[in-house]
């Protein structure tokens, strides 16, 4: 069961060889109500050999985030990933809506909530906040009309209590002070 | 030929004398028939595969039934042999899920995250509202949005000019405002923070 009023955020990183996970669920204060992380993992030489670019895609895609989804206890209305090759799996997987965000350089659209197509494909620009250049958002193919909306929708009631972008910076510095411990 | 003869003996200054026969019809070559026998052994290896059906489907690898792989039959020609039949029905290779060789333990981290304060960057050149100021005040930044009423701790980090934030975790405070950094101009005199 989704908690309304949320959104997910799911970063799956791979440093020095070692691919980790994390997932934070935030209320639209960007409140934390739920944060999971994984062990990292370090697949072999031989399984790098083996199975070549198809290893870091398994790993990424099916293990490190199936088994965050799968632990993750507080649903979110809405996932939110900085990766675009995280995207359909997550909608796949996550059981609720999904999308890409990401920082663009674009000048501001005219209004809040004011949505253009981006130059990148199946990605539009949203004016999520007055404060801020408009946002890349992107979601999974075979989207419905109304899901961009609701999607942007909830973005935009967001954006008026929190920088919508943070908590990706906030699982980063959560889990390098975890390994700091 | 006795001219060619007389040639080469001027090229080599008769150092070496050139023999030969004038009749330049060959012999016969002999004629050997190649046989071959062809060992074939029947392979009946069972080795084990580290695979998914997401891996094989991105390697691009087929595999026709869950049980593992099965080479269908192939006919080798061998010269001078009769035609053998080789099938390589023997050997099959049999998936286990790679899934098995990772355990990955996920933790809950919720009790760490929640003392974590949130960053806000200065979006003074975006914010268009400009508060009222006094004679000899400059504006240095704008923070926001935050819950005032949420806020238990600001901290001002000086080397990104970012502003930390702790919340309280269990507010029930959702109104929003923006603080404000002010600076007066002049000697000793300290910057002042005004929520708007």
């Amino acid at each position: 069961m989704a908690v309304s009023n949320s959104l997910g955020y799911i970063n799956v990183d791979a440093v020095e060889g070692q691919i980790r996970g994390a997932s934070l669920v935030v209320d639209l204060r960007g409140i934390p109500l739920d944060f999971r992380y994984t062990d990292p993992i370090r697949p072999s030489r031989l399984e790098r050999v083996l199975y070549g670019s198809a290893l870091d895609t398994y790993l990424r895609e099916d293990l490190v985030l199936q088994s965050l989804l799968g632990a993750v206890e507080v649903k979110p209305q809405l996932w939110l990933c900085n990766d675009l090759d995280l995207l359909v799996p997550l909608r796949e997987n996550g059981k609720v809506k999904a999308a890409f965000v990401a920082s663009s350089s674009h000048a501001p659209l005219e209004a809040v909530g004011n949505i253009e197509s981006a130059s990148e494909p199946n990605s539009v620009l949203l004016q999520a906040d007055s404060v801020s250049a408009p946002l890349r958002l992107a979601l999974p193919p075979n989207s419905r009309p109304d899901e961009a909306q609701q999607t942007a929708g909830l973005l935009v009631e967001a954006a008026k209590m929190m920088e919508l972008l943070e908590p990706f910076g906030r699982i980063q510095k959560a889990l390098l002070s975890l390994n700091e411990e | 030929m006795a001219g060619f003869r007389d040639n080469l003996a001027r090229h080599f200054l008769k150092e070496a004398e050139v023999c030969g026969s004038s009749d330049l019809s060959l012999d016969a070559p002999r004629i050997h028939t190649q046989r071959h026998s062809v060992e074939t052994h029947s392979l009946q290896a069972k080795m084990p595969l580290i695979k998914t059906s997401s891996l094989t489907a991105r390697s691009r690898l087929q595999v026709p039934n869950s049980k593992g792989f099965q080479f269908s039959a192939v006919s080798v020609r061998a010269r001078g042999e009769r035609v053998h039949h080789y099938s390589a029905k023997g050997l099959k290779v049999f998936g286990s899920r790679m899934k098995n060789q990772h355990t990955l333990k996920v933790h809950n981290g919720l009790k760490q995250m929640v003392e974590l304060p949130q960053e806000r960057t200065n979006r003074l050149k975006w914010q268009s509202l400009r508060p009222p100021k006094k004679p000899g005040e400059v504006i240095l930044a704008w923070y926001g949005p935050l819950i005032e009423d949420a806020v238990i701790k600001l901290a001002l980090e000086k080397a990104r000019g970012t502003l930390l934030v702790w919340y309280n975790s269990q507010s029930k405070q959702f109104k929003t405002g923006g603080l404000y950094l002010y600076r007066r101009l002049g000697a000793g005199e300290k910057p002042e923070w005004r929520w708007v």
